[in-house]
C-alpha cells in the first residue's frame, strides 16, 4: 500500500496580517514622550494636615520677579537674586533648602508661593529641586502681594 | 502514515513562467522563510503592548503643548485630564472647554465655570492630571488649580516630561 503524502504546513498568512495590523495600530498610537507628574496639594488639603504633622514649620519659597526668597515661617527669608542671564539661581536654592532640611530631616512640607508673571517652567524647576532633596509635599499658592 | 512536506506549491501560472522553462519536469522549491519575520513581529508586538500599558494611564499631549521637564517625578495617576495651552485654550479630557482664558480681574472670579461643571460631572477620585504649557503664566494656572480645588479635587498631579535622561541639577 502506497503512503499518501500529507501537507503539514501551517498557514501563517493570517497571523502575519494580524501582527502587521497590531504593530501599525500600536506604533500610530504610541506616546514616545516619557511623562511623569509632580504631586501638588491644594491649599485646603495642606491646611487640613493633622496637628502633629505641623509641629515642624514648613519651608517657604517665594518666586518673585526679582528672584527667590527661601525661609521658614516667622523668620527672615533669604533672598536669592536672579543670575546675570536672568534665570533663577537653582544651585543656590538647592543649597538653601538643604540647610533648612538638614535642621529638621523629618520635614517634608514646602509652601511654594508664586507671583503673577511667573512662567510654569520656572515653577516646575523650583518644585523639581525641592522634590529632589525630599520636600515632596508641595502646596502651590499665589503670592499675597500679587 | 508518513508526514511529507510538500515541495511544490506554485500555481499553474507560476509553472508556466519562463523561469521554469528548463525545470518544468522538476519540482522547484520557492519558499520564503518567514520564521524570522514572525519572530520579529511577535517581539515587537509584545514590546509595544508593554509600552502602551506602562502606567495604566494614557495621557494624550496636544501638538501645541510643550510641557516642562523634571527629574524627580512620580508615576502618572488615574484621573481626569486638563490641558492648558500657551494660547490659553483649556481642554478637559481632550474636549475644548474654554478658549482664550484670561487672568483674573476684580470683576472676574478665579473659578472657571465651564471647567468646574465638567469636573463635578466626572468626579471619580480626588486626583486630577493637569498638563500646562511651559510658557503659561501663573495668573492663568492659579485659576485652573483653584477650580480643581473648588470642584473637590484635593490632589493635583502636574504632568511634566521625564527629564531623567538629561539631568542638569
Amino acid at each position: 500500500m502506497r503512503a499518501r503524502s500529507l501537507s503539514a504546513f501551517v498557514n501563517l498568512v493570517p497571523y502575519i496580517d494580524l501582527m502587521t495590523t497590531i504593530i501599525t495600530f500600536l506604533m500610530m498610537t504610541a506616546i514616545w514622550t516619557q511623562m511623569g507628574s509632580i504631586d501638588v496639594q491644594s491649599q485646603a488639603a495642606a491646611s487640613a494636615a493633622p496637628e502633629n504633622e505641623l509641629k515642624v514649620k514648613p519651608v517657604l519659597v517665594m518666586i518673585t520677579a526679582q528672584g527667590l526668597m527661601v525661609g521658614e515661617e516667622d523668620a527672615k527669608p533669604q533672598t536669592l537674586l536672579k543670575t546675570t542671564n536672568g534665570e533663577y539661581d537653582l544651585p543656590a536654592l538647592k543649597n538653601a533648602l538643604l540647610q533648612l532640611k538638614s535642621s529638621h530631616p523629618e520635614r517634608l512640607e514646602l509652601g511654594l508661593f508664586a507671583a503673577d508673571g511667573t512662567k510654569y517652567q520656572q515653577i516646575v524647576q523650583v518644585m523639581d529641586v525641592a522634590t529632589g532633596i525630599g520636600l515632596s509635599q508641595i502646596s502651590l499658592q499665589p503670592l499675597a502681594t500679587s | 502514515m508518513a508526514v511529507q512536506i510538500r515541495s511544490v506549491r506554485q500555481s499553474k501560472r507560476f509553472q508556466a513562467m519562463k523561469l521554469l522553462r528548463y525545470h518544468r519536469d522538476r519540482s522547484v522549491d520557492m519558499h520564503i522563510n518567514v520564521t524570522a519575520l514572525v519572530d520579529m513581529m511577535t517581539v515587537l508586538v509584545i514590546f509595544l503592548l508593554m509600552q502602551f500599558n506602562v502606567s495604566g494611564q494614557i495621557l494624550f499631549i496636544s501638538k501645541d503643548l510643550r510641557v516642562p521637564k523634571a527629574v524627580h517625578v512620580l508615576e502618572i495617576a488615574k484621573g481626569p485630564l486638563i490641558a492648558l495651552t500657551r494660547a490659553g485654550d483649556l481642554y478637559f479630557e481632550g474636549q475644548l472647554t474654554k478658549t482664550k482664558l484670561t487672568a483674573p480681574t476684580a470683576a472676574n472670579r478665579w473659578e472657571i465655570a465651564e471647567l468646574a461643571d465638567a469636573l463635578r460631572a466626572s468626579h471619580m477620585s480626588d486626583v486630577v492630571n493637569v498638563q500646562i504649557d511651559q510658557n503659561v503664566d501663573y495668573s492663568l494656572i492659579k485659576r485652573v488649580l483653584h477650580t480643581c480645588e473648588s470642584a473637590g479635587y484635593r490632589r493635583i498631579h502636574l504632568s511634566v516630561g521625564d527629564g531623567r535622561q538629561d539631568r542638569k541639577i
